[in-house]
Formats: structure tokens, C-alpha cells, sequence
């Protein structure tokens, strides 16, 4: 297989600063990879209630995104070679998740959640957003919330197994709001669950904070109250990921287990092991001793004469003992 | 007085309310809970959403107080299970890096990287110093008298050729990190090169990678012009000569067959022929000498000989020593079979057929070789060349 023609005269580039190798990288594909950016941007008009859920969902991702504050005409996902636009700013922020909120007669509070696999747009979904209430309009639960909190995530509905945009939509809220992934968490920092209930294609996205109390089992009792954001979100367009990229998407890096030394399946035995033991010395071994199995002074008196004639050294201990 | 009885309930304390077992699908790597049940809201969605979330997080946050724990100094930490439900990755695996050039002759001829300590003694400052880098040990350029001898008398400046060569073997080595890099390109493409390094277009350099000159591109100029004057339907036969143009030099560089002259005193057809040779034998030589193997190949021929050697000791054995030495060479008969048992028998075999045989045999063939040494092999040498 020919790769692509390199051109006759090449010279090797290489990043001027220590700082701009390090940023290189940072983005770099990894086997582990970090938690997913989001990039939060607006399309042409964007009204003040896509604008606010933007600011909500900037809360919600808290921290991990890149915003975006100017208006973009030409990013238009959903039509041909609009999303070069989008791609282009994903590329320059290293971004792998988008929001994209715009506001038109035709529709209205318009966002599109989407995600990119390796800089180029993997699969979309749009949405109208119905009602949006910000954290400011509940109390101050969310006050215990801080930021890099792993949150809980509950769905609910059956339209997340029946119907594939909703199967869509679920992933992509899952790959939006899980946070960092890690192996172990604090039993105490359970602080805020993301709900998402799902009603007649409609997705009703609530947040509360936890408050853990005795129950008198090991088990504590949850008890939740609202600190927002909240949205009501009406499903619009979809884009599913083209098969082939997707697939390749999917593919997970092999988890690198040691390979176990002298160990082998075998068809009937099952797991095979090799071990090895080392060579016994039967003379000074710790043996039950018999009666019998002593030897009579005098045949040992022959044998140590014998051993002597074929020049072969015994040990000392025994010699002495004999 | 008889003791007041008090539930769990009336002073305030009781469990929340759970989902059933296989009611929910839980995804503890995630810290997710799904409810698959369709949403009864009735009228009033948020309670709904209340009641359910707070079923949901029970479940979810029961189900996490049961995972084994690690004690930290925040509290309690729960080991969580790898995440169930497979999401998209942001970018690709990556992949291993191509071999350079120099590793693949190194693993073509066996030879192992070994690790080499940082410090090294250093002869003139009498003390240990880096092996590399600053302040290293044996730093030519911080020498401050270079003594003349044959080599260098009369020579160029001293330092100044360290420099230079200096400056050489650096740009050797950024040809050969170029050369790498263009075979990684042209197998991978662009993505298969680290993420730190570029490989773009370039025109040829002179001096500091300024655009080479008019007057420096004279001869491609000609060359160009000359492939312009043969690009007609008579192939520039009939076309008017150039100012400056020779007469012969538009011909098209054809073919030229050459002969080799029939009488050669001087042997330039064995020259050619045996140069020919050799190139076909250097492009065929895979195998280079692998060490590893060949030692291999000659531990298990002295295994073999060592065995016949002591086969035959065996043999009039008895006779000789009596029955103590007939007990010990029962013992040792036995625990060699102990210890072959495990091995597969072509394995046991290698030594006379010259076979190399797998890592944890050759394993025990250096233990043999050791326990060799021990005894002394005059006796055995001796023998062998007898038999031989």
C-alpha cells in the first residue's frame, strides 16, 4: 500500500517553544482519554432564553468548555458544508462536544447538542427549548455543588429504549454531563443529580443537590432539592453518526494485561501451570526415620572407602556423622 | 419502670424508597441510573420528576455504598466498576510508534538495549559526573589546552574542529531523525507522526533556508529549456537552436549499451561480476548473525555432549564406585527426570538436532552452562575431543 507522496524537498517542523511543545501534547490522542470539552457557541440570531440555557449548560459542564461569545453566520450543521465552520473552531479548541444555540421564525430557541470524533462532526440532535429556569431562580442549593463534582445521572422514560433519537439524545447527555471518569469516589461527595426524564418526545432535564441523612442502616437516605438549571427540550432534527465512523469511534483501546509466565490452557485440563522445583537433597532432607532405613556402621565404613577410591567428594556434615 | 420501645421511624429515621432488583439498568462506572418504565407525570411533571429522582438516586446511591471501599483521609472511597454503557471515543487509539531504522537492524541482529547507569567516573576531575548533557564527564569542550601531537600538528585549529564536528554529528543526526520520519509519513500518513513534529515542503536550502537564487537555478533552468526545445512533433529535430546551445545537446539522453572488451588484462569484467555478487548476497542477507540465537545453537550442542558424556559415566558407573555412589546416581537420574518432565520432548531433543530452543529452557541451559563451569571442564573437553 502506497502512502501519500511526500514532496521531493521536506524539512522537519518542530515547536519553537518548550511551552508550545507541551500544548501539542496535551492534545495529542491518548489511550485514557480526559473528560470531553464542550465548545459553547451561537449561530446567526440567538434570543436571550438559548443565550441563558447556553449560560446553564456552561454551569452544568462547569468548566469544562470553551464559549465562544460572537455570533457565527456560516455555522449551520445541518446543512451541506455548514459544519466546516464548526469543525474549524472544534480543531483550534480541542473541543469534542458542541452547543450550538441560534433563534429563527421557523425555529424558534434553537439548540444543537452534537460531538466530533477527531475534529470532524460524528452526530447531532437539535432541540427547542420550551421553558428554562437558571440556578439564580431556585434557591441556593446549589451552593454545596463545587466544581469537578462527579454528578449522578438518572434517566427515566421509555422512549430512551424505543425510540433511536431518544437513544441518541441519552448518549449524548451521558457524554455532556458525566464529568471526569475515574475508579474510585468519596461515599460523602455525592452533591447533585442530573435528571432527565423523557415524556411524548419531550426531555425534561432537572438538577438537584443531595442531601444524605441517617436512616439508621449503613445506607443513607437521599433526600433532593431543586437548585436548576432546569430545561424542557422538544426534539427537532437529527444527525446520526455515519456507520463506518462510528464504528471506528466505538473502538476501545485494549486494556495492556501482563502476560502470565508458565501458565497455558489446555483442552481437557483447563489451566496448565509450570513450576519449577528445585533439585532435592535427599541426604540432608528431613525424612521420617525407620529402623530400617539406617545404615550399619560397618557397610558405611566400606562405602566412604569405595567413595574415596572413585574421588568423589561427599558432603562434610555426613562424613562426620558416618 | 419498664424501658420505653422506640422505632427507627418515630424518631425520624428510615431508608428511603428503592427500586427492585432488574427494575432499574445501573451503570455504577458512570454513576448512572436508568428507568426504563414509561413516566406517569399526571398532570404535574416536576413532582413526578421529584419522586423519580429521588427513587432513582436511592437505588443508585445503595447500590454504591455496597461497592468494597478504600480508606482514605477524605472518608471512605468506593471502588467503582469500569463504565457499562460505551460512548464514542474524542479521537482515535493511538498507535505504536513506526521503528526507526536503527531498530529495526537492532532487533534484525538480536541486539538488546541495555540499561546504562547516569553517572560515570570522570579520570580528570577524579569524581563522578553525568554520562550526557552538562557538566558530563570527559567534556572535550571545556578542555582549555589541547596537547599537539602527530595528529593534529600544523593542523586547523584544535577547538575549532571539535566544534565542527560537533556541529556534523548533530546535523548527521537530524538527517537520520528526517529520514525516519519521511518512512513513517509515507506508511502512516501525516497522523502516524508524533504530534509534535510536522514534515512541510521545502525548497532546496542554501544558507538559512532563504529561496535559492536565479543564478543558482541556472543548470535546472537549462534543463528546462533543453526538455522544452525536445517537446515538439519532430522531438527538436527541426527546431532552431537556442543562443549558447550546443549541437548535440538536445539529443534525448538515451540508453547507451556498453560492451566490455572481449580481451581484459586488467579484469574489469571480474570486478563488475563480483561487485554484482556481492550486491545480491548484502540484499539478501536477512539473517544477519543473530548472537542470541548462535549461543543458543552452541549451549545446546555442549548439553547434548555433556549428556552423552554422562550417560556413558552412568553406564560403568556402578561397577566402579558401589552402592553409595549407586544410590546418588539413581537420585540424580530421577530428579533429572523431574525436571525434563515438564518440557516438551523435541525441547529435550534440541541439543542433537543443533535446534534453538524457547526462553524458559534456555533458562535452565544457562543454569547447566554455570554448574559446567563448577566442575571444571578439562575432563569433559578432554573427552569430547576423544570422541570427535
Amino acid at each position: 500500500m502506497a502512502g501519500p507522496q511526500l514532496p521531493p524537498q521536506t524539512k522537519l517542523v518542530k515547536p519553537k517553544t518548550k511551552r508550545g511543545k507541551r500544548a501539542l501534547e496535551k492534545r495529542e490522542p491518548k489511550l485514557v482519554e480526559d473528560t470531553k470539552k464542550a465548545l459553547l457557541l451561537h449561530g446567526g440570531k440567538v434570543s436571550q432564553v438559548v443565550q441563558d440555557a447556553l449560560g446553564s449548560i456552561n454551569k452544568l459542564k462547569q468548566g469544562e468548555c470553551v464559549r465562544y461569545t460572537r455570533r457565527n453566520d456560516d455555522a449551520r450543521p445541518f446543512e451541506a458544508g455548514g459544519e466546516a465552520r464548526l469543525e474549524h473552531f472544534a480543531r483550534k479548541s480541542d473541543c469534542s462536544l458542541f452547543a450550538l444555540a441560534n433563534h429563527s421564525k421557523k425555529r424558534p430557541h434553537n439548540i444543537v447538542l452534537g460531538r466530533f470524533y477527531n475534529h470532524q462532526l460524528l452526530d447531532m440532535l437539535e432541540f427547542g427549548i420550551e421553558q428554562h429556569k437558571s440556578i439564580a431562580a431556585f434557591r441556593a442549593a446549589a451552593s454545596a455543588v463545587q466544581v469537578g463534582n462527579k454528578p449522578c445521572m438518572a434517566f427515566a422514560g421509555d422512549g430512551f429504549t424505543q425510540v433511536p433519537e431518544l437513544k441518541l439524545a441519552k448518549s449524548l447527555l451521558i457524554d455532556f454531563f458525566r464529568g471526569q471518569q475515574v475508579a474510585s469516589v468519596n461515599l460523602k461527595g455525592f452533591k447533585h443529580v442530573i435528571l432527565v426524564a423523557t415524556l411524548d418526545r419531550r426531555l425534561h432535564l432537572r438538577q438537584y443537590a443531595i442531601s444524605l441523612k441517617r436512616s439508621g442502616t449503613k445506607v443513607p437516605r437521599v433526600e433532593l432539592e431543586e437548585m436548576g438549571p432546569r430545561l424542557e427540550l422538544s426534539l427537532r432534527r437529527v444527525q446520526a453518526a455515519a456507520p463506518d465512523v462510528e464504528s471506528l469511534a466505538m473502538k476501545q483501546p485494549k486494556t495492556s494485561k501482563k502476560k502470565e509466565k508458565n501458565v497455558s490452557t489446555d483442552l481437557l485440563e483447563g489451566k496448565v501451570a509450570r513450576v519449577y522445583v528445585p533439585q532435592q537433597n535427599l541426604d540432608t532432607i528431613a525424612l521420617r526415620k525407620t529402623k530400617g532405613s539406617k545404615r550399619e556402621r560397618r557397610s558405611s565404613k566400606l562405602e566412604e572407602v569405595a567413595a574415596a577410591a572413585a574421588g568423589v567428594e561427599r558432603p562434610a556434615k555426613q562424613a562426620r556423622s558416618s | 419502670m419498664e424501658p420505653l420501645k422506640v422505632t427507627a421511624e418515630q424518631i425520624g429515621l428510615h431508608p428511603g424508597e428503592e427500586y427492585e432488583e432488574d427494575q432499574l439498568e445501573l451503570d455504577l462506572g458512570n454513576l448512572l441510573a436508568f428507568d426504563p418504565e414509561p413516566v406517569e407525570a399526571g398532570g404535574d411533571i416536576d413532582g413526578a420528576c421529584l419522586s423519580l429522582a429521588t427513587k432513582l438516586t436511592q437505588t443508585l446511591i445503595s447500590k454504591l455504598f455496597k461497592l468494597p471501599t478504600e480508606a482514605s483521609d477524605a472518608g471512605p472511597l468506593a471502588l467503582l466498576p469500569p463504565p457499562s454503557t460505551l460512548l464514542p471515543r474524542a479521537k482515535p487509539i493511538p498507535k505504536p510508534r513506526e521503528p526507526t531504522k536503527w531498530e529495526k537492524f537492532a532487533k534484525q541482529k538480536g541486539i538488546q538495549k541495555r540499561k546504562r547507569s547516569k553517572l560515570v567516573f570522570d579520570e580528570d576531575n577524579q569524581e563522578y559526573r553525568r554520562r550526557f548533557g552538562y557538566k558530563r564527564a570527559g567534556d572535550m569542550s571545556e578542555v582549555p589546552i589541547i596537547e599537539a601531537n602527530k595528529s593534529n600538528e600544523g593542523q586547523e585549529d584544535p577547538f575549532a574542529a571539535q566544534k565542527k564536528q560537533k556541529r556534523e554529528r548533530v546535523k548527521a543526526q537530524d538527517k537520520r531523525q528526517l529520514e525516519n520520519l519521511k518512512v513513517t509519513a509515507r506508511a502512516g500518513g501525516a497522523a502516524a507522526l508524533p504530534s509534535t513534529l510536522r514534515l512541510a515542503a521545502s525548497l532546496p536550502e542554501h544558507g538559512k533556508g532563504r529561496p535559492a537564487k536565479r543564478k543558482e537555478l541556472h543548470d535546472d533552468i537549462k534543463v528546462a529549456s533543453r526538455q522544452a526545445g525536445v517537446a515538439t512533433a519532430s522531438m527538436g529535430k527541426f527546431d532552431k537552436r537556442l543562443k549558447g546551445e550546443k549541437a548535440g545537446e538536445r539529443r534525448l539522453p538515451g540508453k547507451q549499451r556498453k560492451f566490455a572488451p572481449v580481451a581484459d588484462p586488467t579484469g574489469t569484467e571480474r570486478t563488475i561480476q563480483t561487485s554484482m555478487v556481492d550486491k545480491m548476497l548484502r540484499e539478501r542477507a536477512d539473517d544477519v548473525l543473530d548472537v542470541g540465537k548462535a549461543v543458543g545453537r552452541m549451549e545446546a550442542g555442549r548439553r547434548e555432549t555433556r549428556r552423552q558424556e554422562k550417560q556413558q559415566h552412568g553406564d560403568d558407573g556402578p561397577s566402579l564406585i558401589g552402592t553409595g555412589m549407586k544410590k546418588r546416581g539413581k537420585m540424580a537420574g530421577r530428579s533429572k527426570h523431574g525436571r525434563s518432565a515438564d518440557a516438551p520432548s523435541s525441547d529435550r531433543k534440541g541439543g542433537s538436532r543443533g535446534k534453538v530452543a524457547g526462553g524458559a529452557s534456555k533458562k535452565r541451559m544457562s543454569q547447566g552452562s554455570s554448574l559446567r563451569k563448577g566442575r571444571g571442564g578439562g575432563g569433559g573437553s578432554k573427552r569430547r575431543g576423544g570422541k570427535s
